[in-house]
C-alpha cells in the first residue's frame, strides 16, 4: 500500500514535469526563432522546409548584423542599412528611456513621499493618489492626438525633449505609487528621531528615505526605463527622422512580404536582450512592479 | 515626538546620518511648506502634460478640423459623436477590440491560473521554469509582433510547417481575413499570460496554508478544495489581475500595427489604431480626437471598477 502511494507520487511529480518542460519549449519557441533566424544568411531564412538547428541545417552567420551596421562589412558586401540610422535610433531610444525616468522618479519620489509622510486635509491623500493613478488609466490615444497639434506649435515634434516629456506622463503615476509602496515600509521614527537632530524634512527624505529605500528605486528606474524602450504609438506618431525611436524603426521598415527577415531579428534581438537582462536582475519586484504595489 | 519611541536619534547617527544641517537647507526647504513643494511639481506636471492636452482634445471633438483639406476649422457641437453613431467602420473596430478584450483575457486566466496551480508546490528547478515562462512579458512588443508574423508564414513559417509534418491542414493565419484576429488574439495571449500567470503563483504562494489543511484533514477532494478554498482566497488579486489586463488590452495597438496594420482589410483593426488614422494620417482632428474620447470613456468604466478594488495600503488614515 505505502509502495504503491509512493509510485504514484513519483509518476505525479514525473508527469508535472513533462507537462512543465513542454509547456516551456512551446513558450519558449518562438524566441527561439527570432534568435536563430538573427544568424542565418539569406538563402537560410525563409527557405522550405524551414531550418531549426544551426550547425545541424544550417551554418550561422554574422551577415545579418554586418548588414544592419551593427558589425563592419566584410568584402564587397554593401548593408541595407546605415549603421548611422541604427546606432541613432538607439541613441534616442537611450536618451529618451533615461530622460523620462529621470523626470518622473525625482518628481515621482517627491511626490509618494508627500502622500505618505503628510496628511492633505482639503482634497485627501486617497484622492490625490486616484487622481495621479486615473492618468495612467487613460488609453494613451486620447493624448496623442492633441499632442501632436501641440508639439507641432511648440516645435516639439520630432524632438528627444518632446518625447521624454510624453513618456514621463505614462511613467510619473506608476513612480508614484509604487514609491508610496516601498515608502509607506519604513517605519516613521526614522524620520522623527532625524528631525530631533535638526534635519528638515527635505533632508531626511534625501539622507534617511532616499537610502533606504534604494533597491525599490532601482526596481522602480528599470520598469520606466523598459516602458520607454518598449513603447511605440507616441514614439511612432510624434517621431519620424531625427528623434525617431529604435522599436519605431523597426516597426517601419516592412509592411509588405518581402522583409528582410534576418536583419529585422537582429534588430529585434538588440531591442529584447536588454530588457531581459534587467528583469533577470530585478525578477524579486516584478509582482509589486506589475501590480503598482498592490501586491508585493 | 518619538519620545519612546524604539528609534531614537542615535539610531540615526549609527546609520551614519549626521545630525544638524546647514541652516540654507531649512531656509531653501522650509519644513512649512514641505508637503505642498513635494507634492506640487508632479501634480503641475500632470496638470500642464497630461490634463491640458486631455481637455483640449475634448474641445477638439465639438470641432470640424480637417487639416487635409485646408478647411478653417468650424464648430461642429455633437456632430462628430452623432457621427460615429452611423460610421461602420468605428463600430468594426470597437467589435475587434471587445472581441480581442474578451477572448485574449479569458485565455490568459485560464491558462495563466492553470500554469500557477502547477508550479505552486515544492519543485526542484522552480526558478528556472518561473524565469523562462515570463520572458514572453519582457518582450518587446515590436518584438513579438514581428517574431509572431516570421511563425506565421503562410508558405515558409514553422507553424504551417509544424502542422504539414502532422497531416493537419495549413492555416492561413494572419493573410485571411477570418483568421488574422485569432492569430493576434494568440499572439497577445503568449505574451500577456506570463504576467497573470507570475501574479497569480505571487498570489497562491502567499496564501496561509491553514485551511487547505484543514480541507483535506476533512476529505475535500481537490476539485473541491479549488473551488472552495483556493478561488475564494484569491478572487480579489484575480479581480485586480484582470482589470490591470482591461485597462492594457483596451488600448491595444503595437502589435496589430507590427503585424497585420490592421488588415487584411480592416479585419483586425482596433479603436486605437482607427482613431490615429483618422486623426493623424487623415488629419480630420476633430472627429479622431471624438473616436479618442469614445474609447476613453469605455476605459474609464473599468477603471472605476479596478480604484473600488485596488488596495489603499500606505496611507494616512
Amino acid at each position: 500500500m505505502q509502495i504503491s502511494l509512493r509510485t504514484k507520487k513519483r509518476l505525479e511529480i514525473g508527469l508535472i514535469y513533462l507537462v512543465l518542460i513542454v509547456i516551456t519549449m512551446v513558450v519558449i519557441f518562438p524566441l527561439y526563432w527570432t534568435f536563430v533566424t538573427a544568424f542565418k544568411e539569406p538563402r537560410d531564412a525563409f527557405t522550405f522546409p524551414p531550418k531549426y538547428i544551426p550547425y545541424l541545417q544550417f551554418q550561422p552567420t554574422l551577415y545579418a548584423w554586418r548588414d544592419v551596421g551593427l558589425l563592419p562589412s566584410i568584402g564587397d558586401e554593401r548593408g541595407t542599412h546605415s549603421s548611422a540610422q541604427i546606432l541613432g535610433t538607439l541613441w534616442n531610444s537611450i536618451l529618451i528611456a533615461v530622460g523620462s525616468t529621470v523626470v518622473s522618479v525625482i518628481l515621482g519620489s517627491l511626490a509618494a513621499y508627500a502622500l505618505v509622510q503628510f496628511r492633505f486635509r482639503r482634497w485627501s491623500n486617497k484622492n490625490i493618489s486616484f487622481f495621479i493613478l486615473s492618468q495612467r488609466m487613460l488609453p494613451p490615444i486620447v493624448l496623442v492626438i492633441p499632442y501632436f497639434i501641440l508639439y507641432r506649435s511648440l516645435s516639439l515634434l520630432d524632438t528627444v525633449p518632446g518625447m521624454i516629456m510624453a513618456h514621463t506622463v505614462a511613467s510619473l503615476p506608476f513612480v508614484v505609487w509604487i514609491m508610496k509602496s516601498f515608502f509607506s515600509g519604513i517605519p516613521k521614527e526614522l524620520v522623527d528621531s532625524a528631525r530631533i537632530d535638526g534635519c528638515s524634512y527635505f533632508g531626511a527624505f534625501l539622507k534617511i528615505i532616499l537610502p533606504l529605500s534604494l533597491p525599490g528605486l532601482a526596481a522602480t528606474s528599470v520598469f520606466t526605463t523598459i516602458f520607454s524602450w518598449n513603447e511605440l504609438l507616441f514614439a511612432i506618431t510624434l517621431t519620424f527622422n531625427k528623434a525617431r525611436t529604435f522599436p519605431a524603426l523597426i516597426a517601419g521598415l516592412t509592411h509588405g512580404s518581402a522583409a528582410l527577415w534576418w536583419d529585422i531579428s537582429a534588430m529585434l534581438l538588440v531591442s529584447m536582450v536588454p530588457v531581459f537582462l534587467f528583469t533577470l536582475l530585478f525578477q524579486r519586484y516584478i509582482v509589486s512592479g506589475l501590480t503598482l504595489g498592490a501586491i508585493k | 515626538m518619538s519620545e519612546g519611541g524604539i528609534i531614537n536619534s542615535s539610531t540615526t547617527r549609527m546609520l551614519g546620518v549626521p545630525s544638524g544641517e546647514s541652516s540654507w537647507m531649512h531656509k531653501m526647504f522650509p519644513d512649512r511648506y514641505a508637503k505642498y513643494y513635494m507634492l506640487v511639481p508632479a501634480i503641475v506636471y500632470i496638470l500642464l502634460i497630461g490634463i491640458f492636452p486631455l481637455l483640449y482634445s475634448f474641445v477638439l471633438s465639438f470641432f470640424n478640423w480637417d487639416v487635409a483639406a485646408g478647411k478653417p476649422m468650424t464648430f461642429a457641437g455633437l456632430g462628430n459623436y452623432i457621427e460615429l453613431f452611423s460610421d461602420w467602420r468605428f463600430r468594426v473596430t470597437l467589435l475587434n477590440t471587445v472581441i480581442f478584450v474578451m477572448a485574449s483575457i479569458s485565455l490568459e486566466v485560464v491558462f495563466g491560473f492553470s500554469l500557477a496551480l502547477l508550479l505552486n508546490r515544492k519543485l526542484r528547478g522552480q526558478t528556472i521554469f518561473r524565469v523562462l515562462l515570463i520572458l514572453p512579458m519582457m518582450t518587446t512588443p515590436v518584438a513579438a509582433g514581428y517574431t509572431w508574423r516570421m511563425l506565421y508564414h503562410v508558405t515558409n513559417g514553422p507553424i504551417n510547417h509544424i502542422l504539414g509534418l502532422l497531416h493537419l491542414p495549413i492555416i492561413p493565419w494572419l493573410s485571411s481575413g477570418s483568421t488574422a484576429l485569432m492569430s493576434i488574439i494568440i499572439t497577445d495571449v503568449w505574451q500577456w499570460t506570463p504576467f497573470v500567470f507570475i501574479i497569480l503563483l505571487a498570489g497562491l504562494q502567499s496564501l496561509p496554508r491553514e485551511p487547505f489543511e484543514a480541507a483535506a484533514v476533512d476529505g475535500a477532494t481537490r476539485i473541491q478544495i479549488f473551488f472552495y478554498v483556493t478561488l475564494p482566497m484569491i478572487s480579489s488579486i484575480l479581480i485586480i489581475t484582470i482589470l490591470l489586463r482591461m485597462v492594457e488590452a483596451l488600448r491595444i495597438f503595437d502589435i496589430i500595427f507590427v503585424m497585420t496594420a490592421g488588415g487584411p482589410g480592416i479585419t483586425t483593426e482596433s479603436s486605437t489604431m482607427y482613431a490615429k488614422i483618422v486623426g493623424l494620417s487623415q488629419f480630420r482632428i476633430g472627429y479622431g480626437a471624438a473616436i479618442a474620447y469614445v474609447l476613453m470613456i469605455l476605459s474609464i468604466i473599468f477603471f472605476i471598477i479596478l480604484t473600488r478594488i485596488l488596495p489603499t495600503e500606505g496611507e494616512i488614515e
